[in-house]
């Protein structure tokens, strides 16, 4: 008699642990309602708008100057010892990082490299926001003396010395781009490459001493220049497009049919969705790493620990004293837009607490592949970067140097350490697939050429 | 009778107040008694009715909250009446104390029920002075005004996300419950925290169309009609989220007058977060005399906002305030 209901009891107690344990949440996790999938299907990659409109860079859209561009990415004599160009510390096989915690050129720079992926969509550019275009942002680099270590007439004398027929034929071939140069343009050009290097208004002394003795229409005349080399780096970062990962190809097999429980875990694994959950849901990633580019381009203190406490690094506070300042915003005279196109330059956000110690929200795309992390690569691993998040420490105050005291974006989180894990193996689907890199990730083929005799010379 | 001998009953108390409170008393029923709600005298014209109705409405709203904590002052009166009875030596002070207690307690509701009334009487005052200000601003600049709701957003296929809804952009004063929202999305097995709003008060005043706090002006805010803002014919005009956008900002006095060459400074920010705008909006230009232009307006996130506008008046500055649901 006792028997059975011995049994019984046992078969009753199997079921409830059947029903509550993980075998029921193992279904349950593949089981996306028609709400979920419209809402992850934001972040999918086939759902990335067409490029924000760039009025201010007439060859922003031309394939011709993004081939130019391409090939003044990849060139090293853009740079004082002829060794640095930007894809040095854009690396197209790293997703256009460096793997460093803060970048190298001629010098040691104060901040960890940005992938330039899908950085055409963000209305401002660098950590900070120091910038308003990608034209103009090109042209950092070109004049610091820890990167390419040019002078500013150095830039466009290298541009003239190598690229003037180029650039000529793409100048005939844009549409009123002619009409906007002074007359005899091109023989002026040449007239450049007798001045006295390096010339620019800013740098080191003699650079700047070189400067003064330039007459207002030749340093006119080098400023265009010097922008335009912007404008055809811009035009071909235009076409770095965001490349397709697993986590995209999970969303679409969502979209076409989610009930293919089987298909579904062929692509992302239990633990990988787990963490594609916890991304969504307790962890609040989405509330700013959100849209196809998992990031919402605005500036947030998250209390990332200061790199160097004697000199603080205020983040957007500075960045947007830097655009104030700045010879080439959309408003200045070498953008070729009309001054209302450039709304948020006109209207920017010039004080607040929110600004100070706040840096732009980088995408995720690719983030396993982009170690190490934040402004200046104060970690070095996702683990890091989560336990960071999980228990986070308030931003650093120095009341001589902060203009007031930072503000704090985020809070604890209280996940398990397995929660953790999840989360990271969700990121680790973000990866895009290299075999689906086309022509504009990789050097120009003439350049590749020259580097793999180079290479077989050493050899 | 009975109104009589609570007001005898005070006074025998607070010999030193009754002068304040029966004036008080006084001048609401001459309120109620002058203005008349249903039939305002002809002879007068609409917005001089809306002015005095705001005036006579601010003055009730004033005297309620006299009369209110005036009650709230008689209760703990009773308080120390009633200990001084219980340590009273005698029986005769203690049974005094508390006769004077217990009828002064009688007293209290009376006191609280006038607040009440006058709170309620005062804010039918606003709404229907608030009421005729709006019509005869729509009237003024029928061609131009818009819309006459509240200001929304465009409408998106997708979810919206409030980016940081969890996040402690938030004053140590703020309540909890504005900080930490866990409500279950509908329809959906992810529970995503940044698509719950804030917890907004409820109700709250979201009229496009506000009386300034120091009562000069009367003003009305809605987004140009343009291609941003207006996804459809014979729609009104709406928000478009994370984009650059203008709105139009009208001003009157309360006569219905418009409110021309002001220098006005615009502020915005989220409430649950203490976070500005992520722009600096400005006023650009006067279109016509009373309607200014504002640029440069975004919002990034959906959520309650606030728009403030600071407008001088002789040499201070009064302010209009909107809330913005979006």
């Amino acid at each position: 008699m006792s028997r059975p209901i011995k049994i019984k009891s046992l078969y009753c107690l199997l079921v409830l642990w059947m029903l509550s344990g993980h075998v029921h949440s193992d279904i349950n996790l593949y089981q996306f309602s028609a709400a979920d999938i419209q809402f992850l299907s934001q972040f999918n990659l086939s759902n990335l708008p067409p490029l924000p409109d760039a009025q201010d860079n007439q060859y922003a859209d031309s394939l011709a100057a993004a081939t130019i561009g391409q090939q003044l990415f990849f060139d090293k004599r853009f740079s004082a010892n002829q060794q640095v160009s930007c894809a040095s510390c854009h690396n197209p096989q790293q997703y256009f990082t460096d793997g460093l915690v803060v970048s190298k050129g001629m010098g040691e720079t104060r901040r960890n490299a940005p992938s330039i992926i899908g950085s055409a969509y963000s209305p401002w550019q660098f950590w900070d926001g120091r910038k308003d275009s990608l034209w103009s942002q090109a042209l950092g680099p070109m004049e610091s003396d820890v990167e390419h270590g040019l002078s500013r007439l150095e830039v466009v004398q290298v541009f003239i010395q190598h690229y003037l027929p180029l650039y000529r034929e793409l100048i005939t071939k844009t549409k009123g781009a002619a009409n906007t140069l002074p007359r005899k343009y091109f023989q002026q050009l040449k007239l450049l490459l007798k001045l006295k290097i390096p010339a620019s208004p800013n740098g080191v002394t003699q650079a700047q001493i070189n400067w003064q003795t330039i007459n207002h229409a030749e340093q006119n005349l080098i400023n265009r220049v010097f922008a335009d080399v912007g404008k055809l780096l811009m035009a071909y970062q235009r076409q770095i497009q965001p490349l397709s990962s697993r986590f995209d190809l999970f969303v679409r097999q969502l979209e076409n049919n989610s009930s293919d429980i089987e298909q579904l875990k062929q692509i992302l694994t239990e633990n990988e969705v787990a963490g594609l959950r916890l991304f969504m849901g307790k962890g609040n990633c989405a509330s700013c790493h959100n849209g196809p580019l998992f990031t919402n381009f605005e500036f947030h203190n998250i209390g990332a620990p200061e790199s160097d406490i004697k000199q603080v690094d205020m983040g957007r506070y500075e960045g947007v004293a830097a655009l104030l300042k700045d010879e080439f915003t959309c408003l200045s005279s070498w953008s070729d837009a009309d001054k209302n196109y450039c709304q948020e330059m006109l209207y920017l956000k010039k004080q607040g607490p929110e600004l100070v110690g706040a840096f732009k929200t980088p995408s995720l795309r690719n983030v396993a592949e982009t170690a190490p992390y934040m402004q200046s690569g104060q970690f070095a691993s996702l683990d890091e970067v989560l336990e960071h998040y999980n228990k986070p420490t308030p931003p650093y105050y120095d009341r001589e140097q902060h203009p007031s005291r930072p503000h704090f974006d985020i809070l604890p989180l209280g996940l398990t350490p397995e929660e953790l894990q999840q989360i990271k193996s969700f990121l680790l689907t973000l990866t895009g697939d290299l075999k689906l890199a086309n022509q504009w990730w990789q050097a120009p083929k003439h350049m590749l050429e020259q580097t793999d005799n180079v290479q077989q010379a050493m050899y | 009778m009975k109104g009589k001998q609570t007001r005898k009953g005070l006074i025998n108390y607070f010999n030193g107040c009754w002068f304040i409170t029966v004036n008080l008393l006084l001048s609401n029923v001459l309120y109620s008694a002058e203005v008349s709600i249903e039939k305002p005298p002809q002879i007068i014209s609409t917005v001089d009715i809306a002015s005095q109705l705001i005036y006579d409405g601010r003055n009730l709203e004033l005297s309620s909250i006299k009369l209110i904590s005036r009650s709230n002052q008689l209760r703990k009166d009773v308080n120390k009446l009633r200990v001084s009875a219980r340590s009273a030596k005698d029986e005769y002070t203690k049974q005094q104390l508390s006769d004077a207690a217990n009828l002064l307690a009688s007293q209290i509701s009376q006191w609280q029920q006038q607040g009440a009334d006058n709170r309620q009487q005062s804010s039918r005052y606003l709404g229907y002075g608030h009421k005729l200000l709006t019509q005869a601003m729509f009237q003024r600049w029928q061609s131009r005004i818009k819309l006459q709701r509240e200001i929304s957003l465009i409408p998106s296929k997708h979810q919206l996300l409030a980016h940081n809804t969890q996040i402690r952009s938030v004053h140590p004063s703020m309540p909890k419950v504005m900080q930490t929202v866990k409500e279950p999305v509908a329809n959906m097995s992810l529970s995503v925290p940044a698509m719950n709003n804030q917890t907004i008060p409820s109700p709250l005043d979201t009229s496009s169309f506000q009386l300034s706090r120091d009562l000069h002006y009367f003003a009305h805010v809605e987004p140009v009609a343009n291609e941003l803002t207006v996804l459809s014919i014979g729609n009104e005009p709406a928000v478009p989220l994370n984009t650059i956008h203008q709105w139009y900002l009208f001003i009157s006095d309360l006569k219905g007058q418009p409110v021309a060459d002001k220098k006005i400074q615009v502020r915005g920010h989220m409430p649950g977060h203490v976070h500005g705008l992520p722009t600096q909006p400005r006023i650009t230009a006067e279109v016509e005399p009373g309607v200014y232009l504002v640029e440069g307006v975004k919002f990034q996130m959906i959520g309650w906002w606030v728009m403030e506008f600071d407008i001088p008046h002789n040499k201070e500055l009064d302010t209009v305030k909107f809330n913005i649901v979006l």
